[in-house]
């Protein structure tokens, strides 16, 4: 059993390595494909988001956690819109790159799905207990 | 649900991946396995078993563990739109790639 809360595909490009970490690294082309917009300074450690302006309205937070140019790139996301990054509450979104005869095979893995929706449950949880004591408080 | 924080716990999920590979496994066979205290294995099983993850039924006069498919079906189930998106979003990196000029 791969693990029961990761999601794992694998894409054969037939371009070179080079071209495809751009398109997947850089912001002005994530935009051209993956969603409408993309917010963020490629650097380790830096915050932005992702938007889908047709089918979804708000912000994906999102932080960049490894760049490894051209085999290893990582980030990770808030699985709702319009909430504040939270390491916590994210899922992890790998991105590895291996050159090939034919071009470069795309490895994506996106893991943390159970525990992104437990510890998010749980803070809705605590938030809505600290709302009702505000109301009992009144 | 009580599911996602039982498997929110690498342990645990140690346990799952473990009764996958190998069918239903005793106390005994699953510790064998782990590099965890008896006390803690069934600590952990009874939170797979509260989740209903886990299955505990009597082999003659032994007490397996086996999975319960149907709860992985479950997460599967909540997981299935998250991939569908990757599903179109990795078609759109193709068709870009196809586009772009070396």
């Amino acid at each position: 059993m791969n693990d029961v809360d990761v999601i794992e595909r694998v894409l054969d490009i037939n371009k070179p390595i080079g071209l495809v970490w751009q398109a997947i690294t850089s912001p002005e082309e994530i935009c051209q494909w993956f969603g409408s917009a993309c917010s963020v300074v490629l650097e380790e450690g830096a915050e932005g988001y992702f938007e889908w302006q047709e089918e979804c309205e708000g912000q994906f937070a999102m932080k960049i956690i490894r760049i490894e140019k051209p085999t290893y790139f990582a980030w990770r996301w808030m699985l709702k819109q319009n909430m504040p990054f939270n390491l916590a509450t994210s899922t992890l979104v790998e991105w590895r790159l291996t050159e090939t005869d034919t071009g470069t095979r795309l490895k994506l893995r996106e893991s943390g799905f159970a525990s992104a929706k437990h510890l998010d449950m749980n803070k809705q949880g605590w938030e809505q207990e600290l709302t009702d004591l505000q109301e009992y408080l009144k | 649900m009580d599911i996602f924080s039982a498997l929110s716990d690498p342990t645990r999920r140690h346990i799952l991946e473990q009764l996958n590979r190998l069918g239903p496994q005793s106390i005994k066979q699953l510790n064998a396995g782990l590099p965890i205290t008896r006390q803690a294995l069934t600590k952990h099983l009874n939170r797979l078993i509260k989740a209903k993850l886990v299955m505990a039924e009597f082999s003659g006069k032994e007490k397996v563990h086996k999975l319960n498919p149907n709860a992985l079906l479950t997460v599967e189930r909540w997981i299935a739109p998250f991939a569908k998106q990757w599903d179109k979003r990795l078609q759109g990196l193709q068709i870009h790639m196809e586009n772009k000029d070396e």
